[in-house]
């Protein structure tokens, strides 16, 4: 009886184990470790390598196919194969060159305090990890920032929107494109992004 | 076998069953997808209008208004405000700001009380008392040292029709003021009036037309740059514009 016990106690703290690290995976240090990334690859490449290597690490954490096709929203049926291709590298190199903008625009380095404050799981595959930043100059005040993630097929969790203030970047975007979509084609839309993109 | 054993092999199954639970939860591509989707669905929307957030049946006019805005801010405001930035401290701006925010606080209480939020009202009006003794007429933000005192969103008549579920009616883009909403318009007339026609209607008319020209000067600088950055990233900025504002109220009317 007492080895009958003992093992079954082995077993019972081996599973609390496993079903902790099975439910509950953390995704705060997980985005705090990329984002920290981003901004030492900013703050740290040489100026010649700089935009690469910060365009790779972007498209590693952002997934933007999933970005693309919400954007889109329903008209995305109506976007052939070749259509969906280029309008997501066109949509993503956007994305990426105003982010890379409005960093160089503001500063040479990135030194901002961000503050993680939790994670929230919306459902098994979707979670929101909140952080927010002080507002200068104004003490108590800060811009609260939603990360929201996904898990894909390779296991990996990527951030498909980003809700400053409340605000839904996916959702702003879905209006315009809608917008544009219910009297142009596809193309029409997929060329004024290429064309933002190239006038860069 | 004791309690304890019993009480283990219970656990040990049922962890098993709800493990097996977790495992069978494999949803692939599409699935994960139509969960996302339906995060973003509005179904109370227009069938072939799901994704426009309001009604603009005067849109053409609003497009027209929007360049005109445009103009307006970036070739006459935003100047404007960067000149006024250069030639005004950032204390004196800073105590302007905290003196205009203390100033029409009461309208905010009014309106959280007619939105039954009796708790914010209350920390508003006491952050209103300490201000105006202590932090002389409002220059000095002195209430926000108390932590308790810090959160104090302004509330307007518009996010009290908002919570009575008065919608936005329609989208309309107003000379020099921008985007609002029928609904929202309406509620900025009615603040309006209960600040000048009856809260302050004491004052001076000169002391009313000085705060009615420096109140904005002071306080927009912040807002065209919230805008540039937005019309930057968008693609229509008409409509980028259109759904932010959206959104940003509907998030004031939650809270």
């Amino acid at each position: 009886m007492k080895i009958l016990k003992v093992f079954l106690i082995v077993i019972f703290l081996l599973t609390i184990i496993a079903n902790a690290s099975f439910s509950e995976e953390n995704l705060v240090p997980f985005l705090k470790s990329k984002i920290d990334t981003v901004i030492d690859i900013y703050n740290n490449s040489k100026s010649d390598e700089k935009k690469i290597r910060f365009e790779k690490e972007i498209k590693q954490i952002f997934d933007f196919n999933t970005i693309s096709r919400l954007s889109v929203a329903r008209k995305w049926r109506k976007f052939s194969k070749e259509d969906k291709e280029k309008f997501t590298q066109y949509f993503s190199k956007l994305l990426i060159n105003t982010y890379y903008d409005k960093l160089k625009n503001d500063t040479d380095k990135i030194e901002v305090t961000i503050e993680y404050l939790k994670q929230e799981k919306i459902k098994e595959k979707i979670r929101v990890v909140k952080t927010r930043i002080p507002v200068a100059d104004k003490k108590g005040v800060f811009t609260p920032i939603d990360y929201r993630l996904l898990k894909n097929k390779e296991g990996d969790w990527k951030i498909y929107d980003i809700h400053v203030e409340g605000i839904s970047l996916i959702k702003n975007y879905r209006e315009q494109f809608a917008e544009i979509l219910m009297k142009n084609p596809p193309e029409y839309l997929i060329n004024k992004v290429k064309n933002m993109v190239e006038k860069k | 076998m004791s309690k304890f054993s019993c009480f283990l092999l219970l656990f040990l199954t049922l962890s098993l069953y709800l493990n097996s639970a977790f495992a069978e939860e494999n949803i692939d591509d599409d699935d994960l997808f139509s969960e996302l989707e339906a995060e973003y669905e509005t179904p109370d929307n227009k069938k072939g209008k799901e994704e426009i957030s309001v009604n603009d049946p005067f849109q053409s006019f609003n497009r027209a208004m929007f360049v005109f805005n445009d103009k307006i801010y970036i070739y006459v405001l935003d100047p404007v405000s960067k000149g006024y930035e250069k030639i005004t401290p950032k204390v004196v701006r800073k105590g302007l700001g905290n003196f205009f925010t203390n100033l029409f606080k009461p309208i905010s209480v009014l309106n959280n009380l007619l939105q039954f939020q009796f708790k914010d009202a209350g920390k508003q009006t006491a952050s209103f008392v300490i201000n105006t003794t202590v932090g002389l007429l409002g220059i000095f933000d002195v209430s926000s040292k108390f932590p308790s005192l810090q959160k104090k969103e302004k509330e307007d008549f518009g996010q009290t029709l908002g919570r009575y579920g008065i919608g936005d009616g329609f989208y309309i883009v107003l000379p020099f003021l921008g985007p609002t909403t029928l609904r929202d318009s309406m509620g900025m007339t009615f603040d309006s009036y209960l600040t000048y026609q009856e809260y302050l209607k004491d004052l001076d008319n000169d002391v009313i037309t000085t705060i009615k020209i420096v109140h904005p000067i002071n306080s927009m600088g912040p807002q065209i740059n919230q805008y540039k950055e937005l019309k930057k990233i968008a693609v229509d900025p008409y409509t980028a514009i259109r759904n932010g504002y959206i959104q940003k109220r509907k998030k004031d009317i939650k809270e």
